[in-house]
């Protein structure tokens, strides 16, 4: 855990050093000459070490210093407090809904195998695997948004006026659904195989001899056994989540810090993508905790 | 002792369907169990013995069997097969339980000792929560587990081989069932725990009055332990009888075969004898008896018809030609 | 003599691995539907006069019908044409970067799985550290950095898609390490070089090309995602990706939908056909698999 924290923390500021322009161009008039530009550098910590500079770039990190945007002047790390909120939303009502359908159709898949449970599972686990997110949301615009009429074609509320439950729910709807296909139809799949191995286990069998019911069977004694690498598998999704973010809410127009970064890469605002790219490596790594913790429960045999 | 049938099977077959053709794994299989007895099902693997210890239990469906139509299992004069899963379900552990091969295996790793054996005792009896925790440690006393208050809160990889298996029949006897299946309970475990093993079943046999089928390979576990021996061979009894009979005078080829193959302490032996050939792919019909491929004293007729099971003197039953003659009457098959 | 039984048992498994693949119908089919795909892509050019990047004047936004077959976009400019030169694009940068990806995680994964200690250690924390971060996040970011164009975006993409490669190869090294063969060669002074290239490697393989395959399919996929965004490869080199960013403009989605749902519809083929094939050779190579 902590050597990848540093690993992950190290790349983003190599990267962030990548980017052209440092932080003293904004300093820089016509009149200083190269003794001048030297005293600046030390005076900001340029002249040092690369890895004493990573130190201190960690130790304003945790202050909440990310520096200024290029693009609005302002300090990034509000940029993103604004964004937050409606991507934490858009991901963990995501996450929720494709591990609920996920899970329970990959579990119906396995206990009735090559039944129309099982082909409607492996078809949209395929589907959702093979069409990216981008296009299923613009098809789903399309009929549901345009044709139909149903449902609005983006942004998170109708107007200033609308911000109402149900009004929030109808604009989320669509840029959920889009980004729960793919997810769902991974996690069918990782289920579906975890939970037909489990019921072949010993245990399963001894489970059934003892007389217990067949849901007893399936839904506590196999999946529970089964929700280790399910639980995996979730866990490692994670990032891909992220990623599929920035493009569904640069389609439905969503304020969340996907579009900012979308927004910053046009503009090459730097310091923005930086501080995007070091929040989500942190909330990666926090997810990749809270996965160390839930097998840990999960699992008595790793709590030794 | 009383000798109440417990358990009669008739004409038991059970088939797979495989994509090279239908597998009997179970070919005709009758016998009786009286309580109190012991019947030992030797044969080798693959013949048949698991498949109709699930078949028993009406669990083989669940694992791609089929019970064919026309046979019978009947518990305390009740036909089982006709009964619904969900009556099933309630005979099951409560008046015939099983016990497998991998103790280790056997027990959900990710519950307590006290979760699964607890969850078992509330499903047939009508013990609280906490009723059902005490029962389940006196059982745990009576298998002979040291700290069975420590045991009880233990998972199941803190649990030694023998102690899972001692576990496992504490749990298959905590709700007095009249049969207990025991499908080779001691192939995976060392020898000296075995004779543990075996020695505790043979107890809880006389304690309870319970019958057991014991399932094995081993030809030295039933001649310590069974009263019945029934030899299968490709999914066929070809030999049934006590064991002092199948012992003092073995009479089908295979069941000497069997004997033969046993090593011996008293006797100066070079080699260790070994059936030749191999058990018969059983998807393709079979003209005549089914173990002629590997029988040293096959005669014509073996190849011409298969051998219907012979009842002789004393009660034994063959299913050999060489026994026409000699034989009292034809067993229905 | 025990490499020619190895040799041996290698080949009888690879007649039953093609064996099996044959039987697997969805993945021949699709295999089927690729190979057609690519031999128009790279063909149809050269027998029919197709021009993806000039403009016809006069027939900006018009329907399909008559010359243009997938009719044509808000330049004048041939959608169908565009679709077929896409292909070459999108289908090249997805080829390529995987094996780049697998020029990189493969002898990695050998490394770790035969060295272990420190040098696994050090792969290993590697590789968790790049399956931790959004591939997307960090192909922006280095797109942006590198400029995006065909040829970064293979070398990004390549560069980040090693670690599946890395973490398969170093599972199938441990146990292949334990065979006795490799044993045997080691007792016989084969250098580790030899023992890794010439005994392990071979039979670590085949899980290689199942990854491969899906490799390809999700490069496809991030490119197209990548280009939908503007950010990967650039107008007016049309790829499947920035074919279907047109459709960001209402009129564009609404009124003239051949100009993005072809392109989409092409890609969703290639991509599900490319994992139905991956799908297949996993089941071939994988005896235990009932097809």
């Amino acid at each position: 855990m902590i050597p990848v924290f540093f690993g992950m923390t190290a790349l983003v500021f190599f990267l962030s050093n990548m980017t052209p322009g440092s932080p003293i161009d904004a300093m820089i008039t016509p009149e200083m000459n190269v003794e001048d530009i030297a005293i600046l550098e030390h005076k900001m910590g340029l002249d040092q070490p690369i890895y004493i500079q990573y130190f201190k770039w960690l130790g304003r990190l945790f202050q909440g210093d990310l520096g200024n945007s290029y693009r609005t002047g302002q300090p990034v790390i509000r940029a993103i407090a604004e964004r937050v909120g409606p991507t934490l939303i858009l991901t963990l009502t995501v996450l929720v809904l494709a591990i609920l359908v996920g899970v329970f159709l990959g579990v119906v898949a396995a206990c009735k195998p090559y039944s129309f449970w099982d082909t409607l599972a492996s078809g949209l686990s395929f589907l959702g695997s093979s069409m990216p997110g981008f296009f299923v949301a613009l098809i789903l615009i399309y009929v549901f948004a345009v044709k139909l009429g149903w449902l609005p074609t983006g942004g998170m509320y109708t107007n200033a006026n609308t911000h109402s439950f149900g009004d929030f729910s109808k604009h989320l709807i669509l840029p959920v659904v889009s980004m729960a296909l793919a997810s769902a139809g991974n996690y069918i799949r990782q289920t579906r195989s975890a939970m037909l191995e489990v019921m072949g286990e010993e245990y399963v069998k001894m489970a059934r001899a003892k007389g217990m019911r067949e849901q007893v069977v399936l839904y506590v004694h196999a999946l529970r056994n089964a929700m280790l690498p399910i639980v995996t598998c979730i866990g490692m999704s994670v990032p891909g989540l992220v990623g599929g973010a920035v493009i569904i809410e640069q389609i439905f127009g969503w304020p969340g810090m996907g579009s900012l970064m979308v927004l910053s890469v046009t503009y090459r605002d730097y310091p923005v993508i930086m501080g995007i790219t070091m929040y989500i490596t942190i909330a990666v790594l926090l997810t990749n905790l809270a996965m160390d913790f839930v097998y840990a429960v999960l699992d008595p045999r790793i709590r030794n | 002792m009383e000798d109440t049938v417990l358990l009669k099977v008739d004409h038991l077959r059970t088939f797979f369907k495989t994509k090279t053709g239908v597998l009997p794994a179970v070919n005709g299989v009758s016998f009786t169990l009286k309580s109190g007895e012991i019947l030992g099902v030797v044969g080798e693997s693959g013949c048949g013995k698991s498949v109709m210890s699930m078949s028993i239990l009406k669990l083989i469906e669940k694992y791609g069997g089929k019970v064919q139509e026309g046979s019978s299992i009947e518990l305390q004069g009740r036909q089982v097969l006709g009964l619904s899963e969900k009556v099933m379900c309630n005979l099951r552990g409560k008046e015939i339980a099983m016990i497998s091969q991998d103790p280790m295996t056997s027990l959900n790793p990710v519950f307590t000792v006290e979760y699964q054996m607890v969850e078992m005792i509330c499903r047939h009896t009508e013990m609280t929560k906490k009723e059902a925790s005490a029962h389940a440690l006196f059982w745990l006393k009576k298998v002979g587990i040291p700290e069975p208050e420590k045991r009880l809160k233990e998972y199941p990889h803190q649990l030694s081989g023998g102690m899972c298996q001692r576990v496992i029949i504490a749990m298959a006897l905590s709700c007095d069932p009249k049969v207990l299946i025991a499908d080779e309970p001691t192939t995976a475990l060392d020898v000296t725990v075995q004779a543990q093993i075996l020695d505790l079943l043979r107890k809880l046999r006389d304690d309870v009055n319970a019958a057991i089928i014991l399932v094995t390979h081993d030809m030295g576990v039933v001649a310590s332990m069974a009263d019945n021996i029934m030899v299968m061979y490709a999914g066929r009894a070809v030999e049934c009888g006590t064991t002092h009979q199948i012992f003092k005078a073995p009479k089908h080829p295979y069941t000497q075969g069997l004997l033969a193959s046993v090593p011996r302490m008293d006797k100066q032996e070079d080699k260790l004898y070994a059936i030749p050939g191999n058990v018969p792919n059983l998807t393709q019909k079979i003209e005549g008896c089914v173990f002629r491929e590997r029988c040293d004293q096959c005669v014509g007729k073996c190849a011409k018809e298969a051998p219907p099971q012979f009842l002789l003197d004393g009660g034994q039953k063959v299913r050999c030609w060489l026994y026409e003659q000699e034989a009292k009457e034809i067993c229905d098959e | 003599m025990k490499t020619e039984k190895n040799n041996k048992t290698r080949n009888v498994f690879i007649k039953d691995a093609v064996g099996r693949f044959v039987r697997h119908k969805v993945a021949m089919v699709s295999l089927c539907i690729l190979v057609f795909e690519i031999l128009v892509i790279v063909f149809l050019p050269l027998i029919i006069k197709l021009d993806p990047y000039s403009s016809y004047p006069g027939q900006f936004g018009v329907a399909p019908g008559g010359q243009f077959i997938f009719g044509t976009d808000d330049v004048g400019r041939d959608v169908f044409a565009r679709i077929i030169y896409g292909g070459r694009v999108s289908l090249s940068v997805g080829f390529i970067s995987a094996i780049i990806s697998a020029c990189i995680g493969v002898p990695l994964g050998l490394l770790a799985g035969f060295y272990r200690g420190v040098i696994r250690g050090i792969i290993m924390r590697l590789v968790d550290i790049f399956m931790s971060f959004p591939a997307l996040v960090i192909q922006l970011v280095l797109v942006m950095v590198l400029g995006a164009s065909e040829r970064t975006l293979t070398l990004v993409l390549g560069l980040l898609g090693w670690t599946s490669y890395t973490r398969l190869v170093y599972s199938k090294v441990l146990s292949v390490k334990e065979e006795i063969y490799v044993e045997a060669a080691k007792s016989t002074g084969a250098t580790d070089f030899t023992q890794m290239v010439k005994y392990i490697l071979p039979n670590s393989l085949a899980p290689v090309f199942v990854t491969f395959s899906f490799a390809v399919a999700g490069n496809i996929l991030a490119e197209s995602g990548l280009s939908f965004l503007g950010l990967g490869v650039q107008l007016p080199t049309p790829t499947w990706g920035n074919m279907i960013r047109d459709a960001q403009t209402v009129s564009t989605l609404m009124y003239r939908p051949w100009m993005w749902i072809p392109a989409g519809v092409v890609l969703v083929i290639t991509v599900v056909c490319i994992n139905f094939v991956g799908d297949g050779l996993r089941a071939a190579l994988d005896p235990k698999i009932k097809i």
